[in-house]
């Protein structure tokens, strides 16, 4: 469980989360939304112990994210960032298999079960036939399932996901979406997702956090969070609402 | 599906393994061909039998084994062709390792050496030893350690420089290092033309050259370029998780505050005591580290020995070639960036079109 208390974030002198108190509950997938520049990412990042807050903390599971070494985190939470830029020709199969990383000691060799889920992962993702290929020479959508597949062999009990999807097409979205609904269920996994398309969110989330400038607009369940009057004054567009069905954005 | 899973395990480790054993292979050949064949060529002939006792003799300090030998031939190999063919391997090695370390810590398959200041220190180092031992202060300084010392400096002003909040992030230490390189540049050219008629020896020194090894230079080189081989080598599943960036190194369990600075502390002194020894020898820190990666992959474990392996090989037979091919030497710094250049060229001409833009 997260326990995110009076957070707030400066970059320089621009206050860019205001005064943020909000949990997220095992075993849900948890949505941010709003507009560019309301503080999705910086929000995240903050919930991987990238940035630490100016002020508030964030407590993970009761333990609080600052005291935590890398190593540590890495055993609890996966990340996506956004725009992965890997310079050097790795294969897909290195790539994934770095996902172990976290439970292996130092040249420690993979171990067949460390083969095992990785081969899972990458089974799972529909990318066990690149394995060979160089991760250099994907296209965006492909390298995308790449990372998903190491967030996989990563095994943590949480998974944070920055717009990880955006390159697929949407065949993969919605298969990844499921696999990640999976993943909770089954497992009992926290999925923490930064997402733009307004139906998926409707039909991929327990609950919605709706941002916009740093403060949070609205917080609670997708049903709540995700009506017409929240969505048409935080993102300036006018969209119909179906209901039970998601919505329908109008130009 | 069972069996298909197997079949690919095996494939996978198969395929690498044998890779890795074949160049493993043709280059210990490769070695030992060229190592005696650079003892053999030079201005008085050497056979291979000399050469053989020469080592055993003195190696095994038999003064019987060296009596076989008149003592201008045991000279020649002992004191000069072998300290400066070692001082080439681990020169050579060296400036390698040092170029996959600097081109995975600054993610950046261009970055060398010269883009983090560290050999410019060096050359400014050197510089100024030399003007001082041209104006004949009394004592003379040694312009080795001067040159180290440059190096030293340099990496940690850079560093020093870069940070900010306590924080260091690669694109910082590149322009950093580009900023300090420059102003130092600037401080090589104004003592050169504080030299006057003297610059000869300022340019010479620069112009990266191992006619001038000797043991001491052999036991300056030697022991920094293994550690800065063996520690990086030890580390570098961290090093490939580092190359992806600071945010993916951390989330994969990587400090990457403190694995950059053994890297970066393990790569500047490899070059320091590189540049100190030889002066500019441009193109060898760039290009193996290329060439490697087409063969072996972009995992570090692999590619920081063959580093030291293939590019110790390649400044070998370009310094046989800098002394036997024409009547005078040629400086081996010329020669490695006369052909490094374009085999360079030619890398980057064909991973552009192999490249989704």
């Amino acid at each position: 469980m997260y326990k995110i208390s009076n957070v707030n974030f400066f970059i320089g002198k621009r206050l860019i989360l205001k005064d943020l108190s909000f949990s997220i509950r095992q075993g849900e997938i948890f949505t941010i939304i709003g507009p560019n520049g309301s503080g999705k990412t910086t929000l995240l990042k903050l919930l991987t112990g990238f940035y630490k807050p100016s002020s508030g903390e964030i407590l993970l599971d009761g333990i609080d994210i600052r005291m935590m070494t890398p190593k540590a985190l890495s055993q609890k939470l996966s990340v996506i960032s956004q725009n992965v830029n890997i310079q050097f020709p790795f294969t897909c199969f290195e790539v994934v298999m770095m996902g172990r990383n976290p439970k292996l000691a130092n040249n420690q060799k993979p171990s067949k079960r460390d083969m095992d889920v990785v081969i899972w992962a990458m089974e799972k993702t529909n990318t066990l036939q690149y394995w060979d290929r160089l991760i250099t020479e994907l296209s965006g959508g492909e390298k995308q399932r790449i990372m998903l597949a190491r967030t996989l062999a990563q095994e943590t009990p949480y998974i944070l996901l920055d717009e990880a999807f955006s390159d697929m097409d949407m065949h993969y979205v919605i298969k990844s979406m499921k696999l990640l609904r999976e993943l909770v269920e089954q497992k009992g996994v926290t999925v923490v997702n930064i997402v733009h398309d307004l139906n998926l969110v409707y039909h991929f989330s327990d609950s919605v956090l709706l941002l916009n400038g740093g403060k949070i607009e609205r917080l609670g369940h997708r049903v709540e969070v995700m009506k017409k009057e929240n969505i048409e004054k935080t993102f300036k567009i006018r969209v119909e609402s179906i209901k039970g069905r998601g919505m329908l954005i109008l130009p | 599906m069972e069996n298909y899973y197997k079949h690919l395990q095996l494939e996978y480790f198969r395929k690498n393994k044998y890779r890795v054993w074949i160049a493993l292979a043709a280059l210990t050949i490769l070695m030992i061909a060229t190592f005696f064949t650079s003892i053999n060529l030079g201005r008085a002939y050497i056979g291979p039998r000399d050469i053989a006792y020469v080592i055993l003799g003195r190696l095994f300090a038999r003064e019987d084994i060296l009596s076989l030998l008149d003592e201008t031939t045991s000279a020649i190999i002992w004191d000069i062709r072998l300290p400066r063919i070692l001082c080439a391997f681990f020169v050579g090695g060296g400036l390698a390792v040092s170029g996959t370390i600097f081109q995975s810590v600054l993610m950046n398959p261009m970055a060398d050496s010269y883009t983090m200041g560290v050999s410019t220190g060096a050359a400014f180092g050197a510089s100024i030893a030399i003007y001082l031992n041209i104006m004949a202060m009394g004592f003379a300084i040694p312009i080795t350690a001067a040159a180290f010392l440059g190096a030293v400096l340099t990496l940690c002003i850079v560093m020093t420089l870069s940070k900010v909040r306590g924080y260091l992030s690669p694109v910082n230490l590149i322009l950093s290092g580009i900023i300090v390189s420059s102003i130092l540049s600037a401080g090589v050219t104004l003592i050169k033309n504080a030299a006057g008629e003297n610059v000869g020896a300022i340019v010479g020194w620069m112009m990266g050259s191992l006619s001038s090894s000797s043991w001491s230079e052999v036991f300056l080189v030697l022991p920094v370029t293994a550690l800065g081989t063996l520690i990086p080598t030890y580390f570098a599943n961290s090093l490939n998780l580092l190359s992806l960036g600071d945010e993916e190194a951390r989330f994969l369990g990587v400090d990457p505050e403190k694995s950059r600075r053994i890297f970066l502390t393990a790569a500047s002194m490899i070059t320091a005591a590189c540049v100190s020894v030889s002066g500019i020898i441009g193109f060898v820190g760039l290009i193996v580290p290329h060439m490697l990666r087409l063969v072996l992959g972009a995992d570090n474990r692999k590619l920081i020995p063959f580093s030291m392996l293939l590019g110790g090989e390649l400044l070998l037979v370009a310094d046989t070639v800098a002394r036997v091919l024409l009547r005078m030497e040629i400086p081996v710094g010329v020669i490695t960036t006369m052909l490094g250049g374009p085999f360079f060229l030619f890398i980057f001409i064909r991973k552009n079109r192999r490249r989704y833009v």
